[in-house]
């Protein structure tokens, strides 16, 4: 008893899955970043599969346009980060790889068993979706759609504050410095290569 | 059952007037005279005193039956409700009866004395109003303690004694051993107090109160007196006991005491001898309507006390420091008390409580003025010949000594033995209990006469000119005269020390009176406060009184018996002598008995005393507070590895506490249905 | 249409935070250009008077009840969101006194320090007063954001940047499963209004499926990070240590308030499903209450002492989530729920002022050239500050819950708390404890008074009275209300 949706579903899915990991296991993480745009827009093909156009639409317009092209461009402003030679993998990897697949499959099963109480018997056409948003954001969530406005003040001054220049002469600096981090890593890993 | 009196309106001065001393020298202190701090210090706790004689007679007007009040802690006020959640209600109020108005009487007679003490020795100190602060804030401690009408009130009094003993301990800061017993003491207690804590929860789990009695008949104490399981009151009893074990320094929490005597000695007079360390005494006796439901809280209290008593008399045999054999004798006094509880003569616990203060301050505060006499030198082998260079402090020790010996009619004599008769006729054990208690007086007897001998008796052994004025534990600021006691060594201690000294030696030579046993008065005085629980004598009490002379007698001759000679023996038994002297043969036999016993009694006991002390105590005790340091702070390295500083490190344990915290719930789910 | 006295309640609802939000817009600009070049004094004190200001508003909020609700059910307007509100703006005044003090000294001071405090506090409050789970994390997102930077304040210093990009990424983590914890949570409800939940919840009969169980979960992990309960508390000593001691003392007081306040709510409304999530519940109490201390005995540095400190605390806090639920007991109607939820606000209070308190005394003694934070920098302190140190002291005693302070009235309640709802295990693992943890706290006192001190002097700060002042007020209402615990209760309208 397979249904005829299935045939929209499996390569979107499959999509999605191969170039999430991708991403994961790319090298260059820049090349991550450009694996990144075909995952987002299978995903958004899976939202269209199930009637829900309006998220098709954020999707595209949101992740695939606005968040990716702000990720590539955090990473190109970053040093070093953009060094293929840099090792962009983590010595969890044995252990975080079963956990995650353990998280995934737990989870997968969980939803597969789940009543869904939530699933109205159909879904109504794009306009009346859209509709129902509209409404829902200035009734019922006035008070959220409103809040989250002040998420965005205090992020653009946070923001601000982070990448304005010191009046005391002091090093240019990214806006946000990952070199820490990943020499220390780096020093980490190589000492453990060491050891071996 | 419950009374209300004229002048119980009185009774929120009692603590009210220490706590303003305590303000007044905190705010004020540095500013002003050493004059006014001592006087004021000193006349806020003896004005506290006359106020707790007025509210005193108040209740002694009243018949036996009504002599319990409940009054508020704040002037002017009805019972004012301190904390109020839900139908939890605790007042910031005091409950008056003969039991909290005699450690009244206790705390703020001889407190006062030992102010006015304080006053001529620290006299010097340039933290002097520092000390009186402290001082007063621990008098309101200790009356809140005895005062409150709930046991959280006990809980805070406990703990703000505490504190005080801790911030006084280490008074001398720059010394590092006292801050270290400071610190000991504070968190040895906290052992403690985790089961006093318990132990409250407990009553509170039980009861649903914690006040002890109301006039509706609803306090816990009320509720307990009508019967509860014995499992329940095991619980409470045993519980709150390892409490009283903490403040009250018995086995195996007593390691701080010992310590504790590095502050200065007013301190070990006030908090560590006479007041604070009875704390769990009292405790106990009020909360006796539970403990005497349960036989095996009370065997358990019976046998601490009785080996704390006996353990402690074994260390404070081969001391030398004059203030740590005080400091043992106070344990193994404490563990009679104890004793006294745990067979059920709360009573005589307490009359033990009231006389101990009185001839253990005096103790405490004649080494003091040993101490101060010789500028410093606590130790007992540099002593020696003061009997007549220090007559005043020595005449008052006179009468110390033989109240804690048990001779008639001096105040420990009574009260000793009322806990070991009582202890004689216990349903279980009673022999042992009497036999071992009995030893202990002996040994009792001893060590103090030991330390008369070694003190007071013996030949002088300390060098007078050229002596170094701040040598072993000397503090420069404890000298109260600084061109009078340095230029001229020995000297009398000035009135302001004296006086005290004087009034406790007469309190000690009489105070007992008022419990013997033909007329015993003071286990009348404090029937309404404690739970009646049958106890018998063994024997007819005028023979348990000549047993107990007896005891008395044998330590302090054995004692005679051996240091008489050994002062005689230092001079003329060297080994010419008595070969050149037929005329010592006879003697020398003696001699040789008495070396043998000499042998006996102090080598090979000494030696098994200095091993009790050495392994048990030291090693043992220590060694397993240390371990227990030792692997929380292993432990806590080993955790602090993790606190790698990786983002990714962080992030990964979070994930593996979300995948745990997940599975957990969902397994849990499985596992019930 | 709504009618007209709605829409009035609703925004008298909002009122404190609608004030917190326009304060930090008129610092913000007023900076940029009415005081350009004026005195610097200005934002810090027009942020004092716009919490002020939000306070008046805050009591004298109409209609608050148990069960009033604002915005479409949305948010709460209840004596817990009232009262976690003033909490949180007291914190929001002792911080404001100690950045003054700290942000001059420090030579930071910068008008969006006030700014971003205001809007994370708007957040706070936001999730303190949530209905709605959508509410609750759009007020954690605020908070958080502005603590992030708040954190990374001092950008010169390594060790702040470090902070703020720790804090950032990991918050980020958490926030992501309490998002999913939402999202699985109305999977299985089909609401994420916690009164529906709770309707929802006693109506439906049987065992709670997977899914809601997994999102009960998630967000007892998306809340439990920003509570930093253990496993999830690595974040705090690092981010403690490495924020401005004046942001560390601000995120150490409102972060808890609002991840507790939130917990109270969301755990309130999952009571039905309660045997499925207390036992987690109860082992994480102990965890964090074990681990806490225990990690906090070898710490030399203060402000990573206090980061497990407040690990600690939240695990007592924690305690009283578990005697949450325990609204009968043997059969018998009981008011542990009301006591857990009284005791936890109680405490913390009382955490505020002991912990910012001894933040304080931190800020009061750093100066440009040196920031106070290890233990040896505190060593002879009673005979150069001893003002400072005695305040100290007072705070280090009411956190290892010693009377007659605070932090013991504090323990007291939750102890009351556990004990009627019969949680006997978790208040004797808390009494343990907090024996336990007398020790690290005892030696800064023990640093302080009987140690001498050994390096040179430091030069003199700039001006101190804002940390002064601040010190002052939370030791008063440490000692104040640890002896007289009802007037706080009288002040706060709490207790029941």
């Amino acid at each position: 008893m397979i249904s005829p949706s299935i045939f929209v579903f499996a390569p979107l899915a499959s999509a999605a899955l191969f170039t999430a990991l991708m991403v994961v296991r790319s090298r260059n993480v820049i090349h991550a970043g450009y694996w990144l745009l075909p995952c987002l827009l299978a995903v958004a093909g899976l939202f269209g599969s199930l009637e829900a156009h309006f998220f098709v639409v954020v999707q595209i317009l949101i992740y695939a346009g606005a968040i990716l092209i702000l990720i590539l461009f955090a990473l190109m402003l970053t040093r070093d980060v953009m060094d293929p030679k840099q090792r962009q993998t983590t010595k969890f990897a044995p252990l975080a790889v079963p956990l995650c697949i353990f998280v995934g499959l737990g989870g997968a099963l969980m939803m597969a068993r789940a009543p869904w109480p939530a699933i109205q018997a159909a879904a109504p056409g794009p306009a009346e979706q859209t509709k129902a948003l509209g409404l829902g954001l200035i009734g019922d969530y006035a008070l959220p759609f409103e809040v989250a406005s002040l998420i965005l003040l205090a992020a653009l001054i946070g923001a601000i504050c982070l990448a304005k220049a010191e009046k005391e002469p002091a090093a240019p600096e990214p806006v946000i410095d990952l070199r820490g981090e990943i020499e220390l890593e780096e020093s980490v890993s190589a000492g453990a290569a060491d050891g071996h | 059952m419950i009374y209300q009196f004229a002048q119980a309106n009185l009774v929120w001065l009692i603590p009210g007037l220490p706590l303003l001393g305590f303000l007044f020298h905190a705010f004020l202190g540095k500013r002003m005279g050493k004059s006014v701090v001592g006087g004021i210090a000193t006349a806020v706790v003896f004005a506290s005193f006359a106020i707790s004689v007025y509210v005193l007679m108040g209740l002694m007007s009243h018949p036996e039956e009504l002599r319990r009040a409940q009054v508020s802690l704040l002037p002017g006020s009805d019972l004012t409700p301190w904390i109020e959640i839900g139908a939890f209600k605790v007042n910031y109020g005091a409950l008056i009866d003969p039991l909290s108005m005699l450690m009244c009487l206790i705390i703020t007679g001889v407190g006062g004395l030992i102010h006015l003490y304080a006053v001529g020795y620290m006299a010097q100190d340039k933290d002097f109003s520092r000390f009186f602060t402290y001082l007063n804030l621990f008098i309101f401690f200790m009356l809140t303690l005895v005062l409150g009408d709930n046991l959280l009130l006990m809980f805070v009094g406990w703990e703000g004694v505490g504190l005080c003993s801790y911030l006084l301990i280490s008074f001398w800061f720059e010394d590092t051993e006292n801050s270290k017993a400071g610190n000991k003491a504070f968190i040895v207690n906290r052992i403690g107090d985790v089961g006093f804590a318990l132990g409250v929860m407990a009553v509170f789990a039980t009861f649903g109160t914690l006040t002890y009695h109301t006039p509706q008949g609803s306090g816990f104490l009320d509720l307990a007196a009508k019967g509860i399981a014995p499992a329940i009151a095991t619980a409470i009893g045993l519980l709150l006991f390892v409490g009283a074990c903490g403040k009250s320094a018995q086995f195996p929490l007593h390691v701080w005491l010992p310590d504790a005597m590095a502050g200065p000695t007013p301190v070990s007079a006030l908090i560590h001898a006479a007041t604070m360390v009875t704390a769990g005494v009292v405790m106990i006796t009020r909360v006796s309507p539970i403990i005497v439901q349960s036989p095996i809280a009370m065997t358990v209290i019976a046998v601490v006390g009785l080996f704390t008593a006996v353990f402690a008399a074994t260390i404070a045999l081969t001391q030398n420091d004059i203030k740590k054999v005080l400091a043992y004798s106070t344990v193994s006094q404490l563990g009679f008390m104890f004793l006294g509880c745990g067979v059920g003569a709360f009573s005589a616990g307490m009359f033990h409580v009231t006389t101990h203060a009185f001839f253990k301050a005096l103790l405490f505060l004649g080494a003091g003025s040993v101490i101060h006499a010789l500028s410093g030198e606590q130790d007992m082998r540099k002593m020696g010949g003061l009997a007549k260079r220090i007559p005043i402090t020595y005449w008052t020790m006179v009468i110390g000594w033989l109240a804690i010996c048990g001779v008639p009619p001096f105040a420990g004599f009574w009260s000793k033995d009322e806990i070991l008769g009582l202890a004689s006729g216990a349903p279980s054990w009673g022999v042992v209990y009497y036999v071992v208690g009995l030893a202990t007086a002996v040994m009792t007897a001893f060590y103090m006469t030991r330390l008369m001998y070694k003190t007071f008796w013996t030949k002088q052994r300390f060098v007078e000119a050229g002596h170094d004025a701040h040598g072993h534990g000397d503090h420069a600021d404890t000298e109260p005269d600084a061109g009078h006691g340095h230029g001229h060594g020995v000297h009398e201690s000035p009135p302001k020390m004296w006086i005290p000294l004087a009034v406790l030696a007469v309190l000690s030579a009489i105070g007992g009176l008022i419990g013997t046993p033909w007329a015993n008065k003071f286990e009348h005085f404090l029937e309404p406060s404690i739970a009646k629980h049958e106890a018998h004598h063994l024997f007819a009490p005028n023979i348990g009184l000549l047993i107990g002379v007896f005891a008395a007698a044998a330590g302090i001759l054995l004692g005679r018996a051996l240091y008489s000679k050994k002062m005689e023996t230092g001079e003329l038994l060297t080994a010419e002598e008595k070969a050149k002297n037929p005329l010592y043969q006879g003697s020398a036999n003696l001699w040789y008995i008495d070396g043998w016993a000499y042998r006996t009694f102090v080598i090979w006991g000494g030696g098994f005393a200095t091993a009790v002390w050495q392994w048990i105590d030291k090693i043992l005790i220590d060694g397993m507070v240390n371990a227990v340091a030792a692997v929380i702070g292993f432990t806590s390295e080993l955790f602090r590895r993790v606190q790698t500083g990786y983002i990714r490190a962080y992030a990964m344990s979070m994930l593996v506490g979300v995948v745990l915290v997940v599975a957990g719930l969902l397994l849990g789910s499985l596992g019930k249905h | 249409m709504p009618d007209k006295s709605v829409i009035i309640g609703d925004m008298q609802a909002i009122l404190p935070m609608i004030v917190l939000w326009v304060t930090a817009s008129v610092i913000a600009l007023g900076d940029v250009s009415l005081w350009k070049r004026g005195n610097k004094a200005i934002n810090p004190l027009l942020a004092i008077v716009g919490v002020l200001v939000a306070f008046k508003f805050l009591v004298n909020t109409p209609r608050v009840a148990s069960g009033a609700t604002a915005f479409a059910k949305s948010l709460a307007i209840d004596p817990l969101g009232q009262i976690s509100g003033i909490a949180l703006l007291v914190t929001a005044v002792l911080s404001i006194l100690l950045a003054w003090t700290y942000l001059k000294n420090r030579g930071l001071d910068h008008a969006e320090y006030y700014v971003l405090l205001l809007l994370s506090l708007t957040g706070a409050m936001m999730m303190a007063s949530a209905n709605d789970l959508i509410v609750l994390f759009l007020g954690l997102e605020i908070l958080s954001f502005g603590l992030y930077v708040m954190a990374g304040f001092a950008r010169t210093e390594e060790r702040s940047e470090e902070a703020s990009v720790k804090y950032f990424l990991l918050g980020a983590f958490g926030s992501a499963f309490l998002l999913y914890g939402i999202a699985l949570v109305y999977g299985a409800t089909q609401s994420t209004n916690l009164e529906q939940i709770r309707a929802t919840l006693s109506s439906s009969s049987g065992a709670p499926g997977p899914m809601l169980l997994a999102g009960i979960g998630l967000l007892i992990v998306g809340l439990g990070f920003k509570a930093a309960i253990v496993p999830f508390h690595q974040w705090t000593p690092d981010v403690y240590e490495g924020a401005p001691t004046a942001a560390t003392a601000y995120m150490a007081g409102a972060a808890k308030i609002g991840a507790f306040a939130a917990m109270l709510r969301v755990f309130g409304a999952l009571t039905p499903v309660a045997a499925s999530w207390l036992p987690a519940i109860q082992i994480l109490a102990i965890v964090t209450m074990v681990f806490g201390n225990l990690l906090a005995v070898t710490q030399t540095n203060v402000k990573r002492l206090l980061a497990y400190s407040s690990i600690a605390h939240a695990g007592y806090l924690l305690v009283a989530i578990a005697a949450l639920p325990s609204e009968t007991v043997n059969g018998i109607a009981s008011n542990a729920p009301d006591l857990a939820v009284g005791g936890a606000l109680f405490y913390l209070f009382a955490y505020v002022f002991m912990t910012l308190g001894a933040f304080g005394v931190l800020v009061y003694l750093s100066s440009k050239g040196r920031d106070v934070q290890h233990v040896n920098d505190l060593r002879g302190l009673a005979k150069r500050e001893p003002a400072a140190a005695y305040a100290m002291m007072f705070f280090m005693l009411s956190l290892g819950g010693i009377p007659p302070t605070m932090g013991f009235m504090g323990k007291w309640q939750i102890f009351y708390a556990a004990v009627t709802g019969q949680q006997i295990m978790l208040a004797i693992v808390m009494a343990l404890t907090s024996a336990m943890a007398v020790y690290y706290y005892l030696r800064v006192v023990w640093v302080m008074c009987f140690e001498e001190t050994t390096e040179a002097a430091a030069p003199e700060p700039v001006a101190r009275t804002g940390a002064m002042a601040a010190i002052m007020l939370a030791a008063a209402a440490t000692i104040v209300f640890g002896i007289a615990p009802n007037l706080l209760n009288a002040i706060t309208g709490m207790g029941p």
